[in-house]
């Protein structure tokens, strides 16, 4: 339907901005230990080329998140420094899609989706066609004025996602925001994402535990050791977007899978 | 059928136990200086209305006054408690040593000190009332979804916008059970406060009219007296819960469950 053509659209643009080696963001030498001396992250080096889609994989609790929400600024590095490059100039570059949908339960799905605008001060008359423009581009514009409650888990990730998107963020970043739902769902969300990453040319880091959805979305893949996690290896996913549901079903996608598993139990994560 | 059942068992319940009631005061010949019999109450109802309703105006007036003070003061105290942690600290011991001191031992104190008889009711009324408001909306204020805060701090939201657009609504329904409790202890509030105030107090309220008629030996107007103060009771928890319903029916799950 409409998302596959936005795949196709999509795709001459995003491999441009690929060929375009640009860190937009380095990671040097951080880590993260907690005031109680857990550490949470081991020391982590990493580079990120705009428009680059890196996917993050390691067991439970060994700092994957934390790595996130030290590159979203959420917490302070312990040690090492993070340095953002971001192409678009805007007051909120950096947009986060949490696990759940965390969306304002008491309130309709446009205005959470407006929120990021209304928190820059952006007056409603603007806000509100933008945040329409989000709903549309995640393919749930006609639930607009329901409340989150009304909606299934898959819609409420998407208005997630529309809220993430709204402030045409140069860095999104995700923390495993298709866990919690259920295998079709999810791999419909995958195709809708790499669509809106292509169209938007968004620099991604996403984090999951899936081999599966980490091998269809991603450029490169960071296999993390338990905790504290390091990044142990890298596996490069050298396949053309747009990426459809064949590259998923063919033998490359399989053996892919496979290296990823070796590496995460060379990692001694599996 | 279950919404039948709702409303319906709880009147036939009541019927039943009047007409039990009736039937066993004039079987075992029940003197009516110890239990009169409920059409007996009902006469005296009729009998002393206008003098009733206006001693429940009176302690209406007072309970309302007191939970509108609860209210400001209880929420007013919450948004202070969530905005610094030092101050919370300093000042909780003491809101909690109002509440757990029984108002019937200061309500003698206050009546003294404060010149306006009503007004002195008004305070003990609020200070039996307040502990729930503030308890309550500070828990509120403060059980914030963290993925939403986190987003809130990611867009750089001020502290106001985090308090109006986050925390505010998160407490509604915590601040509406807290309301709840409330309106139904400033009602007892008003009634305890009026019994130790006795002649010193207003002179004129529900609690006052029950003393009185016990002095006279009137027990079906102390009886008359009380159901009047029960029906206020269950009207404010009604009124409260309405309240609650209507903000909060839309998206709070608890909110259909009275």
């Amino acid at each position: 339907m409409q998302h596959n053509k936005a795949v196709h659209q999509a795709s001459p643009s995003s491999s441009q901005t690929r060929n375009n080696p640009v860190p937009a963001l380095q990671v040097h030498r951080v880590s993260h230990t907690y005031p109680s001396g857990t550490v949470a992250l081991g020391t982590v080096d990493l580079d990120v080329e705009a428009g680059e889609f890196v996917s993050i994989i390691g067991p439970s609790g060994c700092g994957k998140s934390t790595l996130l929400r030290l590159i979203a600024g959420l917490e302070a590095p312990t040690t090492g420094a993070i340095s953002r490059e971001l192409a678009r100039p805007s007051k909120s570059p950096i947009a986060f899609v949490f696990q759940q949908p965390t969306l304002m339960p008491w309130t309709s799905i446009l205005a959470n989706v407006r929120l990021p605008l209304d928190l820059e001060g952006v007056a409603a008359r603007t806000s509100e066609p933008l945040a329409r423009q989000a709903l549309a581009r995640v393919g749930i514009e006609d639930f607009a004025q329901a409340l989150p409650r009304e909606l299934s888990g898959g819609m409420q990730m998407r208005a997630s996602i529309a809220r993430a998107l709204v402030t045409e963020p140069s860095l999104l970043l995700m923390d495993e925001p298709f866990g919690a739902l259920d295998e079709i769902t999810r791999a419909r969300l995958d195709r809708e994402l790499l669509a809106v990453w292509a169209e938007q040319k968004l620099t991604a880091v996403f984090v999951t535990h899936s081999l599966h959805e980490a091998v269809f979305l991603s450029n490169r893949v960071l296999v993390m050791t338990p905790r504290p996690g390091q990044i142990a290896d890298t596996l490069a996913v050298n396949e053309p977007y747009p990426r459809d549901e064949s590259f998923r079903l063919s033998t490359r996608f399989a053996d892919l899978c496979a290296q990823l598993s070796h590496m995460l139990i060379a990692a001694g994560s599996a | 059928m279950d919404r039948l059942v709702r409303w319906v068992a709880p009147i036939v319940v009541f019927v039943v136990a009047l007409l039990v009631w009736e039937w066993l005061v004039i079987r075992l010949d029940v003197p009516v200086w110890i239990v009169p019999a409920p059409s007996r109450i009902g006469a005296t109802l009729v009998r002393d209305w206008p003098l009733l309703v206006s001693a429940l105006g009176v302690t209406l007036r007072i309970a309302l006054q007191a939970l509108a003070a609860a209210t400001i003061l209880g929420v007013g105290i919450a948004f202070v408690f969530v905005q610094s942690r030092a101050l919370e600290a300093s000042l909780l011991p003491y809101v909690i040593l109002l509440q757990v001191t029984p108002v019937v031992a200061i309500a003698p104190l206050i009546i003294i000190w404060v010149d306006d008889p009503e007004a002195a009711l008004v305070i003990c009324a609020t200070i039996v009332a307040l502990f729930p408001m503030i308890s309550n909306t500070t828990t509120g204020l403060k059980s914030v979804d963290a993925g939403l805060l986190d987003l809130f701090r990611l867009h750089r939201a001020s502290r106001w916008q985090v308090l109006l657009r986050l925390r505010v609504p998160s407490a509604l329904p915590y601040f509406f059970s807290g309301l709840k409790v409330s309106a139904g202890l400033a009602l007892i509030g008003a009634v305890v406060a009026e019994f130790v105030a006795g002649t010193g107090g207003t002179a004129s309220g529900l609690a006052y009219q029950i003393l009185q008629a016990g002095l006279q030996l009137n027990f079906p107007r102390m009886f008359a007296a009380l159901l009047l103060i029960a029906v206020a009771g269950v009207s404010f928890f009604a009124a409260t819960s309405g309240l609650a319903w209507l903000f909060l029916r839309r998206w709070h799950a608890g909110a259909g469950d009275r």
